[in-house]
């Protein structure tokens, strides 16, 4: 992709590989790593484009992608946020240093706007609908290595994703929990709608029932008295108002209900996003604390499973059988050992 | 932007890795990791190497403050490395892992056995701590030690490293160095190291006590003769163990065209130049035709057919191996008495034994880390 004119100061950027330019985003890494600042991962999907690909074919998806491609740079330069990139299949992935998280929110939101604003160059011309997730490298997950950065990114974007789309989060420790929270209280609303309908159609059988009943008996009462055309005029306005309060008395009663339902939603709203700031608040403090205290939570190993011999290893039989006596020498010593410090305590 | 690129779709690898990468985040339970450590305890030097990609090595000596003068002075109740040897004299100082097993008998100076093994668990645990394991991960170490240590050495070990890490196993030095390079067959390892020189023979499966031999012809060895000829040469010359330790590291040469050593040691007081070229040459060449008395043993005692093979395979690794000249001079050694040899230098000899060991652990089966936990 050649890069858009850029003022005066426009210079041909290097066109690497994608595998040099993952060294070269991993060399950023730790160096912002080492020189302790910040770091941000942004991963960029666009909603739609395997509908796209379907209806248009792939040349309409490449070019949805090369547009949001092109978006990114764009917006990105004309704001002066320094990065690298790298656009494969359907996600875009590009690293920023020296950019804080509020910087990289502030272009998240710079993206979705744009990508409102501008269209796909499909048939159908549809707005380009980004999913943004973002890590950063402050966190003891993020900041031990590039993969873990990556992964963390994803994991936002995947956040960002499964509410459809358009929308930017930038990945916590407390994130996935905040958002199973936020897929509770949509469901929770989703309940609450549905039991109000329910509510309101009872009402309305109840209220037919109720006032079949008491129409009954408004009429029985009637039917004992000399019936006149007074009479029964007096009988129909009575069933009326009888049946009109009935009805508001009702409705009244339904809608103390769906206040009561609205105000639980309302305050689990509120407990989730004084639930959100004190996290990230806590999260900050926990950062600054220990970097004060120069705690060092340790780099994580690149091994997330234990590993064994691999089945491809050329020799593999001879180093199973080898791993296999190591183990039992060192399982023979320590039951040979056991009894001797036994002895000894 | 400054830098981008782009690639075909379709493309396999950058952000679609990255993205595969994501998805599995997404769907991965979030959990601590495994933490590989391979450890070479050697005598002079310790080196640690991880999974985390942290690779540490540390001169093997343990200081504690003599008094309350010394602590306050030194800021810290326990001094490793070479921090503890530049505050030796303020310190009980220890070399745990001399003549290349626990010292459970003696110690130098203090006769301090209880001291020493406690200088043995805290250097451990040292290196441990510098490979900056994260308190959430599994760690599972392999720990090289010395073919012939004695079983309670290895117990102190075992019960030093088991406060830092998960699961524990100990293997012979030489053969982790052999493992780490792949070279499991016909192969003879010479490890030398400060305290011993591990021989050890590998043909394709795990080597035997037949196959190892251990001699004290080591980088001490090398010291204490150099201090010898110096003392010799030179009565005046005033000089400790570890000002020979240091002239040795710097100037070990076997060749004899190396050129020619001048080194400032005190005379009443008064640093003087001597001129030690002769001394160094002879005391480094000292521990070759002992280094291929082994050689000859375990070449004499296998296979006839594979007696050659094995010749032109000999492996020269750990700290005594930077010593220039080294493999030319057993070469030469190995030709005159045994008719042929070859030698080769392992690249990092001072990492050789700890990589090895970090691959054995790589490679070992995770149900045998879980009966050893």
């Amino acid at each position: 992709m050649t890069p858009e004119p850029n003022g005066s100061a426009t210079r041909q950027a290097p066109r690497l590989s994608i595998t040099q330019m993952l060294s070269v985003m991993r060399v950023e890494f730790h160096r912002a790593r080492t020189q302790r600042y910040p770091l941000c991962c942004l991963m960029v999907a666009v909603e739609g484009v395997d509908d796209l690909a379907a209806r248009e074919g792939w040349q309409a998806k490449s070019s949805a992608m090369a547009a949001a491609y092109g978006l990114l740079k764009r917006v990105a330069r004309e704001h002066g946020f320094i990065g690298m990139a790298i656009q494969s299949g359907d996600r875009i992935m590009a690293v920023f240093p020296n950019t804080s998280t509020e910087r990289m929110g502030e272009l998240g939101r710079l993206l979705c706007e744009a990508g409102a604003a501008q269209s796909t160059t499909s048939a159908a011309g549809l707005a380009l609908r980004f999913a943004l997730g973002a890590s950063h490298n402050l966190l003891a997950e993020t900041n031990s290595s590039f993969e873990g950065l990556v992964e963390s990114a994803g994991r936002a974007l995947h956040l960002a994703t499964g509410h459809g789309g358009g929308r930017y989060v930038m990945w916590r420790e407390a994130e996935s929990e905040i958002d199973a929270l936020r897929n509770d209280l949509a469901a929770a609303t989703k309940s609450f709608r549905e039991e109000q309908q329910t509510l309101a159609d009872e009402a309305g059988d109840a209220g037919g029932l109720q006032r079949a009943e008491l129409v009954d008996k408004i009429q029985r009462i009637f039917a004992t008295v000399v019936r006149t055309p007074d009479i029964e005029a007096l009988e129909v306005r009575v069933v009326e108002l009888a049946v009109a309060e009935l009805y508001e008395e009702r409705k009244k009663a339904v809608a103390a209900q769906m206040r009561e339902h609205a105000r639980q939603v309302d305050m689990l709203e509120r407990r989730i996003a004084k639930l959100t700031s004190v996290i990230g608040v806590t999260e900050e403090e926990l950062r600054r604390v220990m970097e004060l205290k120069m705690v060092d939570p340790g780099v994580a190993s690149i091994f997330k499973t234990v590993q064994g011999l691999r089945a491809d290893d050329p020799q593999a039989q001879a180093k199973k059988a080898m791993m296999s006596t190591i183990f039992e020498q060192n399982l023979a010593f320590q039951k040979k050992a056991a009894p001797e410090t036994a002895s000894v305590g | 932007m400054t830098k981008n690129t782009t690639a075909d779709i379709g493309q396999k690898g950058g952000a679609e890795a990255a993205t595969s990468t994501a998805d599995k985040g997404a769907t991965t339970k979030k959990d601590g990791g495994v933490l590989y450590l391979g450890v070479d305890l050697g005598t002079s030097r310790t080196s640690i190497a991880a999974s985390n990609g942290q690779r540490v090595t540390l001169s093997s000596h343990v200081g504690y403050p003599k008094d309350v003068v010394a602590r306050k002075l030194l800021g810290k109740d326990v001094l490793f490395g070479d921090e503890a040897v530049q505050h030796r004299l303020s310190c009980r100082f220890y070399r745990p892992l001399a003549s290349g097993v626990l010292k459970a008998t003696s110690n130098e100076k203090t006769n301090d056995v209880e001291g020493n093994m406690k200088a043995a668990a805290d250097l451990i645990r040292e290196i441990i701590r510098l490979a900056k394991p994260r308190s959430d991960e599994l760690v599972y170490a392999v720990i090289g030690v010395p073919a012939e240590a004695a079983i309670h050495h290895k117990d102190a070990i075992i019960k030093a490293a088991r406060e830092s890490v998960d699961s524990v196993m100990l293997c012979s030095e030489p053969f982790s160095v052999a493992y780490g390079l792949d070279m499991l067959d016909d192969v003879l390892v010479i490890d030398i190291g400060a305290g011993t020189t591990d021989l050890c023979r590998m043909h394709g499966t795990m080597p035997e006590e037949s196959d190892q031999l251990t001699n004290t012809y080591a980088g001490d060895y090398v010291d204490n003769r150099l201090a010898e000829l110096i003392a010799k040469r030179y009565p005046e010359a005033q000089f400790t163990t570890q000002m020979i330790k240091e002239i040795k590291e710097k100037h070990s040469n076997i060749s004899d065209t190396m050129p020619p050593v001048v080194v400032e040691l005190p005379v009443n007081g008064k640093p003087t130049s001597f001129d030690v070229t002769e001394e160094i040459r002879t005391a480094c060449r000292s521990i070759v035709p002992h280094m291929v008395d082994g050689l000859a043993k375990l070449i004499a005692t296998f296979d006839p057919e594979f007696q050659n093979r094995l010749k032109n395979r000999v492996l020269l690794a750990g700290g005594g191996s930077m010593i220039k000249g080294l493999d030319l001079a057993i070469e030469a050694e190995m030709k005159q008495r045994l008719g042929a040899g070859k030698v080769y230098r392992i690249e990092e000899p001072v990492y050789g034994g700890a990589n090895g060991a970090l691959k054995i652990a790589h490679d070992m089966p995770g149900e045998y880390w879980d009966k050893l936990k």
